[in-house]
């Protein structure tokens, strides 16, 4: 979260300044990553095509952190859909996943190895749930969106937002405990 | 009691040793969404579930994101939303002499526009054909005949001949100034005016033509004493 510093970034990156820029991005980038991951086969792809529109509708673009988030997110999701992401792809994340951030390690940081390990598993598991479920939990908890926002993007009522949250989260305490994540 | 088949809600609520109630892991879950800190008595798996989601919202350290140098390079390559806004604001030189020479075209567009009227307005008004107000108010401003006069005899001409029994009228406000050059009822004015005088002005007033107007009853007076300009 950029918070009260967001307004002054935003027109940074709106008057051109790289650096701004690159500070929303680097704010975002994780969560959407992340993201993308449970919903997307290729996730970097996708979130490439997301920044493009992004920098593309900077400049007609106004509101808030929350506002913009949700706006990005709304991209994401559509760049997901359009490029044909199947729930059927998404089986295949653990797989994917784990070389990814491997390849990302440094070599002699074995503590973020085990973090990355842990993150790949909450992850995997996150995309074992329904499909609807997962994508609700990453985009409250992980994108940081509230539930009419993440309502607007999935197209269901804030209250059935909350209701799929709740059993998705509830599985999900379930499957970690059994898998025996460990943070 | 509904009997052995009645709904969940029907039945009591039966709190299980060691594990809080539904609705307070709802708000249990609720605070893990809201990424809020969970109470200290919050049933220990939903506090695992916490730090572990917690960890999934958190940056990695350092380094360069995944797709960091390519975004950058499309936010460059992309002229950036501030080439954008500057082109708005401060159009480049094409763009600027574009819009200049369009803006022109218009701008001649509308004061040929109001020269023809005001010429055709000019006209009517020596021919004595306007309605009574407008009429008395270019007799006024521009020397016109009278409406009254047009009145009576039914066409400007006669009027103008009749108000006029060959010496200029009086004026006492005349707001425009006779010499003005981009005042297109002056000319006409004072080529009816000269004809009037002649005593053939009716036949012109009758049929105005455009291209030679009549001459204003009173041609330019620098020095006229009762120009209006000043009162």
């Amino acid at each position: 979260m950029l918070g009260a510093a967001f307004e002054v970034i935003l027109a940074g990156a709106r008057a051109g300044d790289q650096d701004a820029f690159a500070a929303i991005f680097r704010d975002i980038q994780p969560s959407l990553l992340r993201y993308l991951q449970v919903i997307a086969a290729d996730a970097e792809d996708a979130a490439g095509d997301t920044w493009v529109q992004v920098i593309a509708g900077l400049a007609s673009f106004s509101g808030d952190e929350q506002a913009f988030k949700a706006w990005l997110f709304t991209i994401a999701r559509h760049r997901a859909i359009d490029s044909g992401r199947s729930r059927a792809r998404r089986r295949a994340l653990p797989a994917r996943l784990g070389t990814t951030y491997l390849q990302q390690v440094a070599p002699d940081t074995a503590d973020v190895v085990l973090e990355r390990l842990s993150t790949h598993a909450v992850l995997t598991a996150i995309a074992s749930l329904p499909a609807d479920q997962a994508e609700i939990i990453m985009l409250r908890v992980v994108a940081g969106l509230d539930a009419p926002a993440v309502a607007l993007i999935v197209g269901k009522s804030p209250g059935a937002v909350r209701v799929a949250a709740h059993r998705g989260l509830r599985r999900l305490a379930t499957v970690l405990d059994q898998s025996g994540v460990t943070v | 009691m509904t009997g052995p088949d009645a709904s969940s809600g029907e039945m009591p609520r039966v709190q299980i040793p060691g594990r809080a109630g539904r609705d307070e892991d709802d708000l249990v879950l609720d605070m893990i969404l809201d990424r809020r800190p969970l109470p200290q008595d919050a049933p220990p798996g939903m506090r695992a579930l916490a730090d572990k989601l917690v960890g999934l919202a958190a940056a990695p350290d350092g380094g360069e994101l995944p797709g960091e140098s390519a975004a950058l390079a499309a936010f460059v390559r992309s002229g950036s939303p501030a080439s954008a806004l500057t082109l708005a604001g401060e159009p480049p030189g094409g763009h600027r002499r574009h819009r200049l020479v369009a803006s022109r075209a218009r701008l001649s567009a509308a004061v040929a526009v109001v020269v023809v009227g005001l010429s055709g307005t000019a006209a009517a008004a020596y021919a004595g054909v306007l309605p009574a107000s407008v009429q008395n108010l270019a007799h006024r401003v521009i020397d016109a005949p009278a409406a009254r006069h047009a009145a009576k005899n039914g066409d400007g001409a006669g009027r103008y001949q009749r108000s006029h029994p060959g010496s200029p009228s009086p004026q006492p406000a005349r707001p425009t100034h006779p010499a003005h050059p981009a005042h297109p009822a002056k000319p006409g004015n004072q080529k009816a005016k000269g004809r009037g005088h002649r005593g053939n002005h009716g036949q012109a007033a009758k049929k105005p033509k455009p291209s030679h107007p009549p001459k204003p009853p009173h041609p330019t007076h620098p020095t006229h004493p009762t120009h209006p300009a000043s009162g």
